[in-house]
C-alpha cells in the first residue's frame, strides 16, 4: 500500500470511529446528503420510511443506508419494526489555535480576579 | 409535533437575538409551548432580554454538554417576564436554556471541543420533556459547527439580514448552505431598515435577489433600541412596527406549518 492509500484508509477509519460533523454534511453526494438530512431532521428512521418521505424505491434507500452506516455516519439499531437508522455526529474538535493563548487566557482572568 | 426553528445571520449585531426573544415571546402568548436555546456559546446574549443574570443562572447549556447534568434542567422558565396570567390565560409557556456567562467555561468549550451528538440528543430531549410545540435556536453568527447542526435540525430557518452589502453578500451563503441541507422552510427578515427607504422596494429587491420570501422588514428604531436589550418590543411595544413585523414572522412561520 503506498503513502497516500494509507493516509486515505486512516482518513476512513478516522471518520468511522467520530461519525460525521455537521459541515462534512455538505460535502456529501446529493443522495447520501438527501437521505442524512432527512434522518437528521427526523431524528430517527426505518429504510421504509424514509423511501416513503423522500420517493426513492426502497432498494436504493437501503444501499445508501448500508453506506453511510458503513462509513461510520450512521448508527442502527434493531426495533420490532426493523433496523431504525440515526445520525452519528462526532466530535466538535477543540480550536486549533497558537499554544499558550489558554493559559495565557487563564493568567489574565486570574490577575482581574485577585 | 414540535418544530425546530432556527434564527441565524452571517454577521453579528443584526438583532437576531432580540428578533428571537420576541418571536418566542408572540408564539407563546398564542398558546404554545416554547423553549429558546443559547447556541451562542462564544458570546451569549439572548438571557438579558429575558430579565436574567449570572446570579439567577446555575446549570448551563455547557453544564448539559459537559454530561454534569440533564438538558431539562438547564432549561429556565422565564414566563414571568411575559406577565403569567397571560400566559396562563391562552395555556401558553416559555422557557429559557441559557449558555455560561463565565469566562473560565466559554474558553473551556473552546479549547477542548464537545460532543455535537449530545447537543443533537439535547435538541430532542428538550422537545419532549417539555413537551415543546416550538424550538427556538438563537444561533452563533456566521458559519461553524453548532450552526450548521441547528440549521440541518430545523424546520424553518429565518435569517437575520441589515440592508447592508456585507450582510447581503453573507446572506447568499447562508442561503445556499440552507438549500443543501434541505431546510424545508426559509423565510428572510431584514432588520433596520432606514425609514428613508422605499421598504416594499427593499423587500422586492431582497426577495428577487435570494428567491426566498421576505417575511418582515422591520425599521431601524430609537424606541426599540432605547429598551437596551433589557426588555421586550412585543411586550412593552405592542403597536411598534417592529413588534407588528415580528407578528408577520410569526404568521410566516404558521403558515407553513398548516400546509
Amino acid at each position: 500500500m503506498g503513502i497516500f492509500d494509507r493516509i486515505q484508509a486512516e482518513v476512513e477509519e478516522r471518520e468511522r470511529k467520530e461519525g460525521i460533523t455537521p459541515s462534512a454534511l455538505l460535502d456529501l453526494p446529493p443522495e447520501q446528503r438527501r437521505l442524512i438530512n432527512h434522518i437528521t431532521r427526523s431524528g430517527e428512521q426505518t429504510a421504509a420510511q424514509a423511501a416513503s418521505a423522500l420517493d426513492v424505491p426502497l432498494e436504493e434507500v437501503q444501499e445508501t443506508l448500508d453506506l453511510l452506516a458503513e462509513k461510520g455516519y450512521l448508527e442502527r439499531e434493531k426495533r420490532p419494526e426493523g433496523w431504525v437508522y440515526r445520525t452519528r455526529f462526532g466530535r466538535k474538535r477543540a480550536r486549533q489555535i497558537p499554544v499558550g493563548i489558554w493559559s495565557a487566557l487563564g493568567g489574565k482572568k486570574g490577575k482581574q480576579e485577585e | 409535533m414540535a418544530r425546530v426553528v432556527s434564527i441565524h445571520s452571517f454577521r453579528g449585531g443584526t438583532g437576531k437575538s432580540n428578533i428571537t426573544a420576541n418571536l418566542a415571546a408572540l408564539l407563546a402568548l398564542r398558546g404554545e409551548r416554547v423553549g429558546v436555546i443559547d447556541t451562542d456559546i462564544q458570546s451569549p446574549g439572548i438571557h438579558i432580554l429575558f430579565g436574567m443574570d449570572e446570579e439567577h443562572i446555575d446549570k448551563t447549556l455547557n453544564d448539559y454538554l459537559w454530561g454534569q447534568c440533564s438538558i431539562e434542567d438547564t432549561a429556565y422558565d422565564v414566563g414571568e417576564r411575559l406577565g403569567r396570567n397571560a400566559l396562563d390565560a391562552v395555556g401558553g409557556a416559555i422557557y429559557l436554556i441559557p449558555s455560561s456567562l463565565r469566562a473560565g467555561e466559554i474558553t473551556r468549550i473552546l479549547r477542548e471541543g464537545y460532543d455535537v451528538g449530545t447537543l443533537n440528543e439535547g435538541f430532542r430531549d428538550l422537545i419532549r420533556e417539555l413537551n415543546l410545540d416550538y424550538l427556538l435556536i438563537d444561533t452563533h453568527p456566521g458559519l461553524n459547527e453548532e450552526t450548521l447542526l441547528s440549521i440541518a435540525i430545523s424546520d424553518c430557518l429565518v435569517i437575520v439580514l441589515r440592508p447592508d452589502q456585507q450582510d447581503f453578500q453573507g446572506t447568499a451563503v447562508t442561503v445556499d448552505v440552507a438549500r443543501r441541507l434541505d431546510v424545508p422552510q426559509i423565510l428572510l427578515v431584514v432588520n433596520k431598515a432606514l425609514s428613508s427607504y422605499d421598504l416594499d422596494a427593499l423587500r422586492n429587491q431582497v426577495e428577487s435577489t435570494y428567491e426566498c420570501p421576505v417575511a418582515a422588514v422591520l425599521p431601524l428604531s430609537e424606541e426599540v433600541a432605547a429598551l437596551q436589550s433589557a426588555d421586550l418590543a412585543v411586550i412593552r411595544l405592542p403597536d411598534h412596527p417592529f413588534s407588528k413585523g415580528v407578528k408577520a414572522v410569526v404568521q410566516a412561520i404558521e403558515a407553513a406549518e398548516q400546509e
